[in-house]
């Protein structure tokens, strides 16, 4: 099956005209017998041996033509079937020319030689060739593969055909068939019947590839060999010469023929549109397919497109997420650089709040030094004027005495009347009692001027940072004072209620500062008010058990509750702009709290003033953030605080 | 010509005292006082014509004294004296005491204070000359007549302007054509 379907590749595709169409005409065929038949006994012409010739002739032709296309098939379909049965056509149908030509007896008529002898065996063996044909047709076209070499195989199996065919018609010449007629038996004709027998076995194997293939050649090829079968089947019964079943033999021969070609003719029809068809549809196919290859490219191309543009989309992304991590890194390292600059700006800032502190101390140490700078300048540019006043007088003295014998008594005293007259306008007197006051108010002024630097030496302390000093928090105070006192006395008293206090180890220029700070905000406090009278500082100091308390407090405004809590605040300031860093108070706390593990407290009312305690422990177990050596001495009643 | 008086305030007396010995030879009144309520008792009492005040003194700064004299006294020329030279004392000083100069502690008697006080002199004396002629005219464009006593005040005006010009073609070394 799968070989045939191979060989015969237009199997299914050949659909099969429905076996309708064949039984529409068989019933054609067999309404034409019907009209044909009384027709054919009834007359004298047609039981006749130029009928007979003719029909034959005829037929040959038809089978001639039927094998010619059924070769030309075989070259255009490369099937060894059309072949074969072609080759069958084709011989069968020459058998049948000789055959006809041979039974013309008007052509023979006048000749000497009997040929009738010849033509019972060359109609058998053209039948015999044919179905021997059509049985071999299938079966090679079954067993052996396909065609490769046409042209070989045309002559190969021509040859065959043609010696198959010459063989039996040498036979038939030989044999004289007319010997193995037996008119009285039913019969009388065996040969035919053997011939009709082979039809018959022709039958299945055809029928089975018509089955397997539906074509059109294939189902004639079947009414063809049923023509045959019958005519054959006829031919045996046949009795005589030109009786009815000879007729009905002959007619059926010819339609043996007519089938074949008709069948070819309609397959070669068939063929031509289902290319044809399948042309279209190839074409429809083919545009289709270049449609869909359009839409393809298209939607490729849409999809490439879309594609671009994400992957663009996506670049962009890209890009503006590398933007983005640059500029986050780089805001990092800027937040990094202000950071750092931060943190130095704080330290700088705690350094320029002690700066701050002592700028503004400055301003008060200047004026107290240029104030006796001021007078002892003054009084020693006196001095010399003085001095140039005393040494004129002299210089009149000495005058006096240089002529004091050359001259006359008169001139003399009138002289002398001159240089007193002088020492008056001089104020000399003024000038000899003054001049001892001149020289104690510069005495003065000189130590003042000594005084000043040597707190500002001791004051200047500050800038030892880490190092630990015996402390009496009394002397701190008192050296603070000195130097505070420039600020606050022309505003405020102070008031000093200082007890013993035990000696306590710590860095005293920050406790110093600490001091300082508080006393000039106290200061600055007072001031603030513009009042008439004068405020009060009061500072006190006392130990208890564990600690060194200092309370420094003012009578000033007061803070307000809601600035209580800021006051250690850093930046936080009520002072206007540039005149306070806020820096004051945090970086005490820190020196006080932080630095030596003391109290910094704040306590006010406001109207009633502001007092600040700090506390400072006399002795540290533990010091969590002063790790420096701690400087032993020799004083017994120090206390080591750290 | 009547003597002039200058008035200084500082609430150091050694301040005071060296200002004195330095201007005893000086041809005006020198007046000491040792702080702004005192030197408000004195502009009571005399008529003082320069005031001299140190900027820092206790209960009432130079700034206020110079507040209250501008706007009781305020044909007296305000001077400050002081070591206490913070910008925004300096400001507050020109600006609200619309003070004449500002000298600094410490000064030079000679070169410095004395210039500046004989300056300020001057200009009172401008001051009162110009203010004095602006009446005379006003009265010459109201149509009365000048009282006796403007013309006798005219008549010192120019004896003085003279002496000035002969005072200065010295300096100058001219030879004065009206020497008196």
């Amino acid at each position: 099956m799968n070989i045939l379907e191979n060989t015969f590749d237009k199997s299914e595709n050949v659909k099969k005209r429905s076996i309708k169409g064949f039984v529409l005409f068989y019933i054609v065929i067999i309404l034409f017998f019907l009209l044909i038949g009384p027709w054919t006994f009834s007359s004298d012409w047609v039981s006749s041996s130029d009928f007979h010739s003719c029909i034959e002739i005829i037929g040959s032709f038809i089978a001639l033509i039927a094998g010619v296309a059924c070769l030309m098939y075989f070259f255009g379909l490369n099937s060894r079937f059309f072949l074969i049965t072609g080759l069958g056509f084709f011989i069968s149908g020459s058998e049948d020319l000789i055959h006809g030509i041979l039974a013309f007896q008007r052509l023979f008529s006048g000749m000497s030689v009997d040929f009738s002898r010849f033509i019972p065996g060359t109609y058998v063996a053209g039948r015999m060739t044919l179905a021997v044909m059509i049985i071999a047709a299938p079966l090679l076209e079954y067993g052996m593969k396909k065609a490769k070499r046409m042209k070989r195989e045309a002559i190969i199996f021509s040859s065959i055909a043609i010696v198959t065919g010459g063989g039996l018609t040498a036979l038939a010449f030989t044999i004289r068939l007319p010997q193995f007629i037996y008119p009285n038996q039913l019969i009388s004709r065996p040969v035919d019947f053997i011939s009709a027998m082979l039809f018959l076995v022709a039958f299945p194997l055809i029928w089975k590839r018509y089955t397997v293939k539906r074509d059109t050649f294939s189902g004639m090829l079947l009414a063809s060999i049923l023509f045959n079968l019958g005519g054959q089947v006829y031919m045996s019964f046949s009795k005589q010469l030109f009786d009815v079943f000879f007729d009905l033999a002959h007619y059926a021969n010819v339609f043996s023929y007519i089938t074949p070609v008709f069948g070819i003719s309609l397959q070669g029809l068939e063929e031509m549109r289902r290319s044809n068809k399948e042309l279209v549809k190839r074409k429809q196919v083919e545009k289709e397919l270049q449609d869909v290859n359009e839409q393809l490219e298209t939607r490729v191309q849409n999809r490439t497109s879309e594609l671009k543009d994400a992957n663009q989309k996506l670049e962009n992304e890209i890009d503006e997420h590398r933007q983005a991590e640059e500029f986050i890194r780089f805001a990092y390292e800027e937040l990094e650089k202000t950071n750092n600059e931060l943190k130095q700006m704080q330290s700088q800032l705690v350094q320029n709040e002690k700066l701050a502190c002592i700028g503004q101390l400055a301003a008060g140490v200047a004026h107290e030094m240029n104030t006796p700078v001021g007078f002892v300048a003054s009084n020693f540019q006196t001095l010399e004027s003085y001095l140039k006043k005393m040494q004129d007088l002299l210089t009149m003295y000495d005058e006096l005495i240089g002529k004091i014998e050359s001259l006359g008594k008169t001139e003399l005293l009138n002289k002398a009347n001159a240089i007193h007259k002088s020492r008056y306008t001089m104020k000399i007197d003024f000038i000899l009692e003054d001049i001892h006051e001149l020289f104690n108010d510069s005495r003065e002024g000189l130590e003042r001027i000594t005084g000043i630097i040597q707190n500002l030496k001791d004051f200047s302390r500050i800038d030892q940072p880490g190092s630990l000093d015996e402390y009496d928090i009394n002397s701190g105070i008192e050296t603070t004072l000195i130097m505070a006192m420039n600020e606050i006395k022309y505003d405020a008293n102070v008031k000093k209620e200082l007890s013993e206090v035990p000696i306590i180890l710590c860095n005293a220029g920050q406790i110093n500062q600490v001091f300082l700070n508080i006393l000039l905000n106290a200061a600055q406090a007072i001031k603030s008010q513009e009042r008439d009278s004068r405020g009060t500082i009061t500072i006190r100091t006392y130990a208890t058990d564990d600690e060194v308390v200092c309370e420094i407090s003012d009578d000033g405004p007061g803070i307000a509750p809601d600035m209580l809590s800021k006051v250690f605040d850093p930046f936080f300031t009520t002072k206007p702009a540039g005149k306070g860093t806020g820096l004051g108070l945090s970086v005490s706390y820190d020196i006080i709290v932080n630095k030596h593990n003391g109290k910094l407290l704040v306590n006010s009312t406001v109207g009633e003033g502001a007092k600040f305690t700090i506390k400072l422990p006399i002795s540290r177990k533990e010091e969590p953030n002063n790790k420096q050596e701690i400087i032993s001495n020799g004083k017994k009643n120090s206390i080591i605080c750290g | 010509m009547e003597k002039r008086t200058v008035l200084f305030v500082d609430d150091e007396e050694k301040i005071l005292r060296s200002l004195k010995r330095g201007l005893t030879d000086e041809p005006y009144n020198s007046l000491f006082a040792k702080s702004g309520k005192e030197a408000l008792e004195i502009l009571k009492r005399e008529e003082v014509h320069v005031i001299v005040t140190d900027m820092r003194m206790p209960e009432m700064s130079g700034l206020e004294l110079l507040r209250i004299v501008k706007k009781e006294y305020p044909h007296i020329i305000r001077l400050i004296l002081s070591g206490y030279t913070d910008i925004d004392t300096l400001l507050a000083a020109i600006n609200q005491g619309e003070i004449f100069r500002f000298i600094t502690k410490p000064w030079k008697i000679d070169e410095e204070l004395k210039t500046t006080i004989q300056q300020a002199i001057e200009f009172y004396y401008l001051h009162s000359e110009r203010e004095m002629l602006m009446g005379f005219v006003e009265q010459l464009i109201e149509g009365t007549k000048p009282e006796k006593i403007n013309v006798e005040f005219i008549q010192v005006l120019i004896s003085i302007r003279k002496r000035r010009l002969y005072e200065w073609s010295k300096k100058c070394g001219l030879v004065p054509l009206n020497s008196q």
